[in-house]
This record gives structure tokens, sequence and C-alpha cells, in this order.
């Protein structure tokens, strides 16, 4: 893979629901990669502490929030400001949600990037046919 | 007495944040590229009159981030490092990745050599601290 420069991109808003809780919520971005033994989802959360992580698997929709601490922002005023900060959430309807494991949703956060494990039913994981003669 | 309300707080920083979102300000500048530069900087002052510099670069070790100074010049370079090459196995991919620098121009009056750097859930924050002599001082009258 050969090397790029970075550039940033604006936060997306959240704006199609009115949420319960006063103030802004972004998108977060997310990568979503599948191997044979799960779907993972890496989602950026930078400010996010641990206790303030929901993961729940509703039904079909898997959704993921985030509260941003705001405990390092006490006594600091801005004087120049390039990004807003907020709360983060998504939500990801899955297209086969019998083929998923939610029993077993393992989550972390690392580094300010939420890490979700959604393991595949053993009935949905790949199954090697021996072909016999 | 003021009742530390998280939602109030989140209101009034978002609210603090916006109003100055991209606009130029005479007390910190960013040279004529600020604009389009990796990582966005939110710029704070503390208390006591330091410098706060916060950006979000979420995915990053601490280790992978380089923050040298210069004269009154602070530069934070790194590569924010792309995950698995294999494309095929992504159902989607935003986080960006790549490799960035940016420099901040401070004003004479900060102990740029005096900076400290911190990272936290994915946010890092610098404080250079004003220098000891612009700091107020109060002098003493005697009598002669």
């Amino acid at each position: 893979m050969t090397a790029q420069d970075l550039a940033p991109k604006e936060k997306q808003e959240v704006k199609e629901k009115e949420h319960t809780r006063p103030g802004r919520t972004y998108m977060p971005d997310v990568d979503i990669r599948e191997d044979e033994h799960a779907l993972w989802f890496l989602v950026d959360m930078p400010g996010v502490e641990q206790d303030q992580v929901e993961v729940e698997m509703h039904d079909d929709v898997l959704r993921l929030d985030g509260r941003v601490s705001l405990e390092d922002y006490q006594g600091l005023t801005p004087v120049h400001t390039e990004y807003n900060v907020g709360n983060y959430t998504r939500r990801f309807t899955l297209t086969n949600p019998q083929h998923f494991d939610r029993e077993h949703i393992v989550a972390k956060l690392v580094n300010g990037v939420l890490e979700v494990k959604l393991p595949k039913a053993e009935t949905a994981k790949p199954r090697r046919i021996p072909v016999t003669a | 007495m003021a009742v530390f309300n998280p939602f109030n707080e989140l209101l009034r920083l978002q609210h603090d944040l916006e109003s100055l979102l991209n606009r130029p300000t005479s007390d910190v500048s960013f040279g004529p590229s600020a604009a389009g530069v990796f990582p966005p900087v939110n710029v704070f002052r503390d208390r006591q009159g330091d410098v706060v510099i916060r950006a979000e670069l979420p995915g990053m070790k601490p280790e992978d981030i380089e923050v040298t100074t210069e004269a009154r010049r602070l530069t934070i370079n790194g590569e924010r490092k792309a995950g698995t090459t294999d494309d095929t196995a992504y159902h989607r991919r935003e986080r960006p990745w790549g490799k960035f620098s940016r420099a901040i121009h401070l004003p004479a009056d900060f102990d740029v050599e005096k900076a400290e750097a911190h990272f936290h859930q994915g946010v890092m924050t610098l404080r250079i601290p004003r220098a000891q002599a612009a700091k107020p001082r109060q002098i003493t009258v005697t009598a002669a």
C-alpha cells in the first residue's frame, strides 16, 4: 500500500432524528470488515471513556453510542477552533441477523477507537465439504 | 453556586467552539496553509493563561505521534496506518489513513521548550506554558 497524505474532513452531524439529550451528535467514521469468524466494526470515537460506550443489538439493529467526556475541558476558554466535539451514534441494520451470535458480542475501546466483534453463528460459518471419490 | 450539569456543559462547549469555528484569531497563527491541514486543532487558554492545543487522532498510539519544537514553531507529525490491506474483506471503509504534518506558530510569550504532550482516548493535548517573563507580577511598593 502506498503512502498517502491525510486530509481533514468535517464531522457529519446526525440530524435526521431529534435526540432526547441536548447537544450535537456526530456520525463516527466506521470500518466494517468480515472474516470467517465474525463481523468486525472499528468506530472512531475520540474523547470517549470506556464506561461511556454503549453497544446494543436489538432485533436486526446494531447500535453504537459514545458519550464524549467533558472533564478535560474544565477551565479552558477556546481561542481558535477547527472542529466541534459531541457525542457519537451509529446504527446498522443487519440483513441476516440470524447469522450472528448476539449473545457473544465483544466490544473494547482502544485509543479512542471502539472495536466491536459480532461473531457468526456456528450455522453461518463456512464449512468445507470433503469431496470423496 | 453553579452545579455541574454534563448536558448543559456539552451545549455550552459546543456553542463556544462553534462561535469561533474556522475564524482566524490574532493570538495564535497557523500560517497560510491552515485550512485543509490534518489534524484539525482546537486551541484554548487555561486559567493560568497557558495555551492548550487539542487534536483528535483516534486509533493512533502515542509513540506514533512526533511532536517537535523549533524556536516558536511546534510541529505534529505522524502516520495513521491503514488496517489490513485486503480490501475485499471490507463492507465499509470510512476511517481515513495516511501521513500528516502540521505546524503551529506560537506567540513570543510562550515557552515552547517547556511544552508537554499527552494522549488519552484518541485525543492529543499539548500544553504550552506562558513564559515566566510574560506572567503578571506584583511589585511591592516600599517606603523610601
